[in-house]
């Protein structure tokens, strides 16, 4: 189905300090662009240009959708988002649920621990997975999301799986209080690609040199570390299915 | 590209057109051969080019008057200009017809300050003398577009696209709060 009347907007973070933050946003928007669907294709940002307030000023079209870059419905879908696109006059602007409610978010968590296990050769019922997350005081949206992939990724046989945070309890770094006493640890970034989180700030508070996908030993124990979200490639169908189904 | 085609041009670039294909260049490198510049094919390219200065490093700016120089890229169609236009400076062209269409919304600082978070909102009450310096060091110094959020006027010039900021963007609350903070 076409949606030639209709502009999709990608509505990411973006960083006035990382190039490549919002690359695979805009990497996404430029796939998508390219399957001719959507009558325009834009990525805007919060933190970046252009504006979420400057890209509804300049599309042709008068329907716009939104689909958050966002892993959780926390405190940027709810609280920024919903005010940035409420109520543009002359415009028919739609916001859908962020990326990160799709049940395909959870299908690729899985894989990665998956891989990971087949790295490392190391067994499920051996092996703890953290969920290493955002989360904030300001809105449950962030934890939330993360405590329900948690749950999932337990109920596939592995020793045990836990969500951490960067700014919530328990944190990122006491990761040690929250796995099994020994065996393999899975570190799962629940964070989009390109972003420092993901690919600087976890890795370092759990203690490992790089952000690279595979194991290393910390202190004589095997950690894995698993790739952030985001890819383009798995991102597109889930962009053009949130966007189609408003 | 014919030299008496008419030239067209917003921020630091400037493009030449045939009627079919649209060649977009910096605005110094306007008379440069083509055989010594770079040939840009493809958005994502042009993308990478123009998200970072001169030493690579990254000009989150981006209205900053430090794009680079020494390529070009062929637009086949208006369409394809557009979305080249939108690579390098984004919104400015949605602004520009949104002016003319009457439908440009411009917000004034502390109308958009109360859409951020709670440390920039901080710079309603008081935050006036770091707002102004904020614009005159950050705005006025180093970004090429026209601050209408601060009342500056377009000046108008031949061949030129006006280069619109419709509101203060997140470098300059950046820049804001520190000044407030110092």
């Amino acid at each position: 189905m076409q949606f030639k009347d209709t502009a999709l907007i990608l509505a990411g973070h973006g960083s006035t300090k990382n190039a490549d933050s919002s690359r695979f946003t805009r990497e996404t928007a430029h796939r998508i662009r390219e399957k001719g669907i959507f009558g325009e294709v834009r990525s805007a940002f919060w933190k970046e240009e252009p504006s979420f307030h400057e890209v509804l000023c300049g599309l042709e079209l008068k329907r716009a959708v939104v689909v958050p870059w966002f892993l959780a419905n926390g405190y940027f879908t709810t609280k920024i988002l919903a005010k940035e696109f409420a109520e543009t006059p002359g415009l028919d602007c739609r916001v859908t649920e962020p990326i990160g409610s799709r049940p395909e978010i959870f299908h690729l968590m899985r894989a990665r621990a998956k891989k990971l296990c087949q790295m490392g050769e190391h067994l499920p019922q051996e092996t703890s997975i953290l969920v290493a997350s955002h989360g904030t005081p300001l809105h449950p949206g962030s934890r939330k999301a993360a405590e329900g992939l948690a749950e999932q990724l337990l109920r596939e046989g592995y020793r045990s799986a836990r969500s951490v945070f960067l700014e919530e309890e328990p944190r990122i770094s006491e990761w040690r209080g929250v796995v099994a006493k020994e065996g393999p640890v899975i570190v799962l970034p629940h964070f989009l690609a390109g972003g420092l989180h993901g690919s600087e700030d976890v890795p370092g508070l759990v203690g490992l040199a790089s952000a690279e996908e595979g194991w290393s030993e910390l202190n004589g124990r095997k950690i894995g570390y698993g790739e952030p979200l985001g890819k383009p490639e798995e991102m597109e169908e889930i962009v053009i299915h949130l966007a189609r189904s408003i | 590209m014919n030299r008496d085609s008419q030239q067209v041009g917003i921020g630091q670039i400037a493009w030449r057109s045939d009627g079919r294909v649209y060649e977009i260049r910096h605005e110094e490198d306007i008379n440069v051969s083509a055989q010594k510049l770079r040939e840009i094919k493809n958005l994502l390219e042009l993308e990478e080019l123009v998200r970072r200065n001169g030493e690579g490093n990254y000009r989150p700016l981006r209205g900053e008057k430090n794009l680079v120089q020494g390529w070009f890229y062929s637009a086949k169609s208006a369409l394809e200009l557009r979305e080249v236009l939108e690579v390098i400076y984004p919104g400015a062209m949605g602004n520009w017809s949104a002016q003319q269409k009457g439908e440009l919304r411009v917000l004034r600082w502390k109308e958009a300050a109360k859409k951020q978070t709670g440390r920039v909102q901080a710079l309603i009450e008081g935050g006036e003398k770091a707002v102004a310096l904020a614009e005159k060091e950050l705005c006025l110094t180093r970004c090429g577009k026209t601050p209408l959020w601060a009342e500056k006027s377009v000046v108008a010039k031949v061949g030129k696209v006006p280069f619109l900021c419709v509101e203060p963007c997140p470098l300059f609350w950046e820049k804001a709060k520190n000044l407030l903070n110092s």
